[in-house]
């Protein structure tokens, strides 16, 4: 990008209407430009004008749970950071947590942002807390890379099956029954797989149910799960334990309460290449 | 790319007696005197500093967050990404600026911003079946775009400073579109939306200055 080109998207910049490639290339030339400094300085305190009248009064629980969250910042950081780190460190090496929404997996924008060197040093000590409040820790963690960050949601949603759809390395696969395609999307980042089915997507019989099954490439398959009723009415299943090396996910109707193994064919197998 | 430096920009040299400079912040309801004590305590590591500045800004933030990403619970967590954000970097402020208000809110529309869009990423997943054949919900027009930030004061703003610019500087700032896709949705030139966006927002300056041109 030219320089006047450059010195143009401090406009777009301010009001935050760039991508992340041109706000890291336009924020790369504002270390070196005070004009543009200036300007968007000065647009942005124009801006200001659009966000008065606004007002709208938070619910009165957020403010505990801000509150609660800086206190646990601010009281230690270094309390379980090797814990975390090792965490971190398995999912990375192995793609596959055990807990399926473990919240390091919310992690690999870190390192793409290290130049915020305190705050990623600080992060780095952040306690993986259980319970609600580890994933109020992620979103902390997340929120400080505030240039270009995508990913930052995943951290944010206590829903696991949310997670996998929304994990930055999610991918879609499909394959088409009678009743419209059913779609498994994979994240090796989150080590799970979430089933979404079809909107006409017929029970099964009474008596029986669907299992999902991950199968190998030698053909073994290790149950994924059984689909509730529940799972079946919102049309979305988190499926039970890692993908990991699973090359396809088949579904069978099985008895009431789920086999070991398949016992029938399977009525579709969706390819995970 | 000094994510902090973008975000925190005020922490530059810039001079109060420039006349580009419109002090927005004096006369916005946190343009309290004591928010820039706040911050240096919170700088300082004071939690109830925190906690005063919350008071004095979530209720703007939030509404911003809300404008923009249209969800009460994503409006929720950018409120409480921004106020974790102003307790690490609260030392990084340039008291010389004034009012960290500007910093608040530039800080919270990015958020928003960043959310809406990856959001929007995700929502083609999350409801392929369900909107296959219909609009996405960000697709939207010019128009509706519009009309989903019309509100008191905001909408009295935008007003007065006209089409084009009233929808270019909807469509940036309030619907998170980045300024090539502004153009494409209203079908002019890269250049014309960045010129419309940066004239837009100047003229925002007519406003606080009583009416006189900016």
């Amino acid at each position: 990008m030219s320089e006047a080109d450059m010195h143009d998207l401090a406009a777009a910049y301010a009001v935050d209407a760039v991508d992340p490639d041109e706000r890291a290339a336009f924020e790369a030339h504002l270390a070196d430009c005070d004009r543009c400094r200036r300007e968007v300085e000065e647009l942005q305190d124009l801006a200001l004008v659009l966000s008065d009248g606004l007002e709208v009064e938070p619910p009165a629980q957020l403010r505990a749970s801000v509150l609660d969250l800086v206190a646990t910042e601010a009281r230690g950081p270094e309390t379980a950071g090797a814990a975390r780190d090792a965490a971190g460190g398995e999912a990375a090496a192995t793609g596959s947590p055990a807990d399926g929404d473990a919240t390091a997996t919310a992690e690999p924008h870190e390192d793409g942002a290290a130049d915020v060197t305190s705050l990623d040093a600080r992060r780095r000590h952040r306690a993986p807390t259980r319970g609600p409040g580890r994933w109020l820790a992620a979103a902390a963690a997340a929120v400080v890379l505030a240039g270009g960050v995508w990913g930052v949601s995943q951290a944010l949603n206590p829903d696991p099956a949310t997670q996998v759809i929304r994990a930055d390395d999610a991918s879609e696969h499909t394959a088409d029954t009678e009743d419209g395609p059913v779609a498994v999307i994979v994240s090796a980042a989150e080590g799970r797989a979430v089933v979404q089915l079809p909107a006409e997507f017929a029970s099964p019989r009474a008596g029986s149910v669907y299992q999902a099954w991950f199968v190998s490439a030698d053909g073994t398959a290790r149950s994924a799960g059984v689909l509730q009723p529940e799972m079946l009415e919102e049309r979305t299943a988190l499926l039970e334990g890692s993908p990991d090396d699973a090359v396809a996910v088949g579904f069978t109707v099985e008895p009431t309460g789920g086999s070991d193994q398949p016992t029938t064919e399977p009525f579709v197998v969706v390819p995970l290449a | 790319m000094g994510s902090a430096t973008g975000a925190g920009s005020l922490t530059s040299d810039a001079s109060h007696d420039d006349p580009g400079q419109a002090r927005v912040v004096d006369v916005s309801p946190s343009g309290r005197p004591e928010l820039i004590e706040l911050i240096r305590a919170v700088a300082e590591g004071d939690q109830s500093a925190l906690a005063q500045v919350y008071d004095q800004l979530a209720p703007r933030v939030f509404g911003l967050a809300l404008r923009i990403v249209r969800d009460r619970a994503l409006a929720e967590e950018v409120t409480q990404d921004v106020f974790l954000q102003i307790w690490r970097q609260a030392s990084e402020v340039d008291p010389g600026r004034g009012s960290p208000v500007g910093w608040v809110m530039t800080l919270t529309h990015r958020r928003s911003v960043d959310r809406v869009r990856s959001e929007q990423a995700q929502s083609d997943r999350l409801h392929r079946y369900e909107s296959e054949n219909k609009t996405p919900p960000y697709d939207v027009t010019a128009e509706e775009a519009v009309e989903r930030i019309e509100a008191g004061r905001v909408q009295q703003a935008l007003d007065r400073i006209g089409e084009p610019h009233r929808t270019t500087l909807a469509l940036a700032y309030f619907s998170g579109f980045t300024h090539r896709e502004v153009a494409e949705r209203m079908d002019i030139p890269l250049g014309t939306a960045k010129t419309r966006i940066r004239d837009g927002l100047r003229k925002l300056r007519t406003q606080l200055d009583g009416g006189e041109q900016g």
